[in-house]
C-alpha cells in the first residue's frame, strides 16, 4: 500500500534547526556593527565595516538559512534526502560559523593574513562539503513535479561554486598572495553571490513555497524552468563581458538581467494581488522583498556616484529581498519543524501537542515585521545620508532582529519542555 | 450474518494552506472508528505526513486524479506496534 519512497530519510529537527537559529544571530551581530560605526559603515562600500557586515549579512544570515532549509527542503519537495545528513549538517554548520565569524573579524577589524588564510579555507571546506553533500542528494529526484527545483538548486549551487571561488582567490590577495584586478574581481564575486546564488536560490525555492503556503496562482511552467538558466546564462555573459573588457556586452547582459528580475518580482506582486486569501504576515514579508528587488532594478542603473548606486542595490537587494524574504519563511518553517516534530514524537499526549499557531503567535511576527520595515526604510536612506541614518537603521535592525532571536529561541524552548515532559512521567519507577 | 465492514469517513482539505491539512488530517484520525478507512482529498502529496502515519501504525495509499488533487486513503494496520 505504501509507495517507495524512503520517507525515513526525513531529517531530524537538529538537522536544520541550528542553522535557522544561528542566523538572525548573524544579522543581529551585523546591526550592532552598524549602530556601533554609524557613517564609517555605510560611507563608501569598501569600508571595513561595509565589508564585515556584507559578509555577516550574505553568508551568516542569508545562506546559513538557505542551507538549513535545504536539507529540509529537499527531502519534502523533492524526495532528494541528502546523505549522512546529520553529520555534514553537524560540520557544515560548524563551518559556517567559525569562517563567518573569522571572515567578518578579519575585514572589520584588520586582522592579518592569517586570518584570511584561515577564513577562506574553513569557508571553502565547508561550501565544497554543502556542494557535494546537494550534489550526491539531486543526482535523481523522486518527485517529477519538482524538477524545475532540482535544475534551479544545482544552478543556485553552480553560482554559490563561483562565489565561493572568487571570494577565496580574493582573500589570498588580502593574505598577500597574488595581485589580481581587486575591484573587477570583487564585482564579479558580489554578482555572482546575489543573483547567481541568492536571487537564483531565493527564486526557484519561491516557485514552490508561495503557491503553497500564501495560496496565490501557480507560477507559468515557462517562468519556472526558465527563469534560473537565463538568470545563469547572462550572469556567465556579463561576466565574460566584464573581465574580457567588452562593455558593451556588459550593459546588454546587465539589462537582460534587470527585465528578468523586475519581470519575476511583477509576476508575484500580480499573483499576491489576484489571490482571493487574506493576506497575512507572510503576505507582507514577500509582498516588501519584491517590491525591494523591482526597485533595485532601476537603482542599479542611476546615473549617479557609482559607490553610492552599489550600496543602494546592494541594501535593496540583501536587506530588502533577500533578508525580508527569508525573515518571513523563517516564521512559517521553524513553527511548522516544531509541531511536526512534537506530532511525531513518541510519549507526548495529543492534549500537551499545540496547534501550530500557538507554537508562535501571529501578533510576534507582524511586529517584527513593523520594525523589520522601519529598519530597512532607514537602511535605504543611510546610503545617501550615512552621517544621520546608518546609526538608527543599525538599532532598527538590531531590535528587529532580537524579536525575531526571542520569537524563534521560545518556540525551540517550548519544544524542549514538552519533549522533557514526555520523559518524566513514563520513566519514572 | 456476516458483519459489515465499517463506512470510511471523508475529510476535504484541498485549498487549505499547510499545515492545516495535515493538522485536520490527525484530527479525524483520531476520531476515526476502528477498523474504518480515512478518504482524504488533498492538493498535493503530503510527504512529511507519511512519517507520522507509518510511527503510528498507519498505512496509506495515495492516487492522482487528473484535476491535479490527490485521493489519499488511510488505514489502521491491523498488527501495529504502537
Amino acid at each position: 500500500m505504501q509507495r517507495a519512497l524512503n520517507y525515513g530519510a526525513m531529517p531530524p529537527l537538529w538537522v536544520p534547526l541550528p542553522f535557522l537559529l544561528a542566523a538572525p544571530c548573524f544579522a543581529l551581530a551585523a546591526a550592532l556593527m552598524l549602530a556601533w560605526q554609524g557613517e564609517a559603515a555605510l560611507a563608501s562600500r569598501w569600508t571595513a565595516g561595509t565589508l564585515a557586515m556584507t559578509h555577516l549579512l550574505t553568508l551568516g544570515f542569508v545562506t546559513m538559512t538557505i542551507v538549513g532549509a535545504l536539507f529540509q527542503l529537499l527531502p519534502v519537495v523533492a524526495g532528494a534526502a541528502v546523505p549522512l545528513a546529520r553529520p555534514v549538517a553537524a560540520l557544515s554548520w560548524a563551518g559556517l560559523v567559525l569562517g563567518t565569524g573569522l571572515l567578518a573579524a578579519a575585514l572589520g577589524l584588520g586582522l592579518g593574513p592569517p586570518a584570511f588564510l584561515a577564513a577562506s579555507s574553513v569557508l571553502g571546506l565547508a561550501g565544497t562539503l554543502v556542494l557535494v553533500a546537494f550534489g550526491v542528494a539531486l543526482r535523481r529526484s523522486l518527485v517529477p513535479a519538482a524538477a524545475a527545483l532540482v535544475r534551479g538548486v544545482r544552478l543556485a549551487g553552480a553560482g554559490l561554486a563561483i562565489t565561493i571561488g572568487l571570494g577565496g582567490t580574493l582573500a589570498l590577495y588580502l593574505a598577500g598572495a597574488g595581485a589580481p584586478d581587486v575591484l573587477l574581481l570583487t564585482d564579479v564575486h558580489a554578482s555572482w553571490g546575489l543573483v547567481g546564488w541568492v536571487v537564483v536560490l531565493t527564486a526557484t525555492v519561491s516557485f514552490q513555497v508561495i503557491p503553497m503556503f500564501q495560496a496565490t496562482a501557480v507560477y507559468p511552467r515557462s517562468h519556472e524552468a526558465r527563469l534560473p538558466a537565463a538568470l545563469f546564462a547572462l550572469l556567465l555573459l556579463w561576466s565574460a563581458a566584464a573581465l574580457g573588457g567588452a562593455g558593451h556586452w556588459r550593459t546588454v547582459a546587465a539589462i537582460g538581467v534587470g527585465a528578468l528580475l523586475l519581470g519575476y518580482a511583477c509576476t508575484t506582486l500580480n499573483h499576491f494581488r489576484k489571490r482571493k486569501r487574506k493576506a497575512d504576515v507572510g503576505t507582507y514579508y514577500w509582498v516588501l522583498a519584491m517590491g525591494c528587488l523591482a526597485l533595485a532594478v532601476p537603482v542599479h542603473f542611476l546615473p549617479i556616484d557609482g559607490d553610492t548606486r552599489a550600496l543602494l542595490t546592494g541594501v535593496l537587494v540583501i536587506a530588502g529581498f533577500a533578508m525580508s524574504a527569508i525573515n518571513g519563511m523563517l516564521y512559517k518553517i521553524v513553527p511548522f519543524l516544531i509541531w511536526y516534530h512534537l506530532q511525531n514524537g513518541e510519549g507526548i499526549a495529543r492534549q500537551h501537542r499545540p496547534g501550530m499557531k500557538a507554537i508562535i503567535d501571529g501578533s510576534r511576527a507582524l511586529r517584527q515585521w513593523r520594525w523589520h520595515l522601519v529598519a530597512l526604510a532607514l537602511l535605504a536612506g543611510a546610503p545617501l545620508a550615512p552621517a544621520i541614518l546608518a546609526r538608527p537603521a543599525g538599532l532598527f535592525q538590531a531590535l528587529a532582529m532580537f524579536l525575531l532571536v526571542r520569537d524563534l529561541g521560545g518556540a525551540v524552548l517550548l519544544y524542549l519542555r514538552l519533549s522533557k515532559r514526555s520523559l518524566t512521567p513514563a520513566s519514572a519507577p | 450474518m456476516t458483519s459489515q465492514a465499517t463506512p470510511p469517513v471523508s475529510v476535504d482539505v484541498s485549498g487549505l494552506l499547510p499545515p492545516e491539512p495535515m493538522e485536520q488530517i490527525l484530527e479525524a484520525l483520531a476520531a476515526l472508528p476502528p477498523d474504518a478507512p480515512l478518504h482524504v482529498l488533498i492538493d498535493r502529496e503530503p510527504f512529511p505526513l507519511y512519517r507520522i502515519l507509518e510511527r503510528h501504525g498507519y498505512a496509506h495509499r495515495i492516487a492522482a486524479r487528473d484535476d491535479g488533487r490527490f485521493d489519499l486513503t488511510i488505514r489502521k494496520t491491523r498488527c501495529s506496534a504502537r
